[in-house]
């Protein structure tokens, strides 16, 4: 017979049969200690729900404001059609040889916040809150400025890979590399993405060696991106 | 319903998801615009008929459905529209022309969901408090409704009786949390 969290689980998702419906509704009468359990799980799925709500919302949002960051940027438009125009003429007499840029634009994506959620709710307005906040709105310079006085004043080591991803995608992966290199000689959560984000960089820079490196690091450490990271080497090679 | 764009949807993965928004967020702007809406209210709505488009598909009611993906976001987004104008005042005529143009286009009314009780507003501060891994856990389980096996796939973590662990010990600490 099914156990009770199953039981649970089944009427969490409205997914109990005729039978298990029947079971469900007298251990409820019966069982007190199984009705708080259900109380309890059913509160937890809405709060979850909430939880989930707001960062959906805030995830969304971000989509929005790459649009608008997007019409704020359309008069270099033609400077960058120009750079394409030259870049595929450049790789269209490299026969064979993978296009990095295009690689890096198709996998690389700024890491999400994750140290510090920036939710409706919160009212302070620290320098951390306002950080990640336009690091959300995907306005990476201010966020840039912000994130290396936070490293400067509390030497937390995640400020450096934030720090590295809003530079990225300043197009600045020199700079990036250098503050990659230095949250690698620390240890936090987030070192193991790292290695990642310098592939990234170095794929920016058409250094095909160290970003290949790079992504050998990914895959034995067998933790971050590892699928993704095999299929760029397969690529590359 | 294509399953794969159901798939993408309920997923985390940030990529899929914009994939999908910019996907219809054009031909939106240009549906709206014929009912008489500003572009900044159509994207206003747009954002909310996406998320409550996604919501839908968490809960497992999109799977059964016929018609496309799109063609029920637009649905949403239509009935906020309206609703929305309506509230600015900017009565839409039966008559008018623009109106019919989208007639394809059924309404789809979503009910808000219901506010948090006294009871879950602690709950949820003790939940922030569990972390993001705790949180990831118990919400795919729980509120997405996926199994051990699937959180697997879908996660980092390496097998079943980890996930399991981590499930028991997050909600563990969830109850000390509330005695």
């Amino acid at each position: 017979m099914m156990d009770k969290d199953q039981l649970i689980t089944k009427f969490l998702t409205q997914s109990l049969s005729k039978e298990e419906q029947l079971r469900f509704d007298a251990l409820l009468l019966e069982d007190p200690s199984f009705k708080a359990e259900v109380k309890l799980l059913e509160d937890l799925n809405k709060v979850a729900e909430a939880e989930d709500d707001v960062m959906a919302r805030e995830m969304v949002a971000g989509f929005e404001a790459e649009h608008h960051g997007k019409k704020m940027a359309s008069i270099w438009w033609v400077a960058a059609s120009l750079a394409l125009v030259v870049s595929i003429t450049y790789f269209a007499t490299r026969q064979g040889a993978p296009d990095t840029q295009i690689l890096y634009t198709e996998n690389f994506e700024p890491y999400r916040n994750v140290v510090h959620p920036i939710t409706r709710t919160t009212q302070q307005k620290d320098l951390k809150t306002q950080a990640f906040a336009h690091y959300e709105k995907g306005e990476y310079r201010e966020a840039l400025e912000l994130f290396e006085k936070l490293y400067e004043t509390t030497n937390t080591p995640h400020f450096l890979f934030y720090k590295a991803n809003a530079l990225l995608q300043l197009n600045r992966p020199r700079e990036a590399i250098v503050a990659l290199q230095a949250h690698l000689k620390t240890k936090d959560t987030l070192t193991q993405k790292s290695h990642w984000y310098l592939a990234m960089a170095y794929l920016k820079l058409d250094d095909v060696v160290n970003a290949k490196k790079s992504l050998e690091r990914v895959v034995a450490q067998n933790k971050y991106n590892v699928k993704k990271a095999n299929v760029l080497l397969k690529t590359l090679d | 319903m294509d399953l794969t764009q159901l798939e993408h949807l309920k997923s985390d993965d940030r990529l899929k998801l914009k994939a999908l928004y910019n996907n219809y967020r054009g031909a939106f702007l240009n549906f709206g615009k014929s009912l008489g809406a500003d572009d900044s209210l159509i994207l206003d709505v747009y954002q909310e008929a996406f998320l409550a488009l996604r919501k839908k598909a968490i809960q497992g009611k999109l799977e059964n459905m016929q018609g496309s993906l799109k063609s029920y976001l637009f649905g949403i987004g239509k009935y906020m529209l309206f609703d929305a104008l309506k509230r600015e005042s900017k009565t839409i005529a039966m008559e008018n022309p623009l109106h019919v143009v989208n007639e394809a286009v059924e309404g789809i009314e979503i009910e808000p969901s219901s506010e948090l009780t006294k009871e879950q507003r602690l709950l949820r501060t003790f939940f922030v408090k569990l972390g993001k891994k705790c949180q990831l856990v118990l919400t795919l389980f729980y509120y997405r409704g996926l199994t051990i096996e699937e959180i697997v796939e879908q996660t980092e973590y390496g097998n079943a009786n980890t996930v399991k662990a981590q499930k028991s010990r997050c909600l563990k600490t969830l109850k000390q949390m509330m005695n």
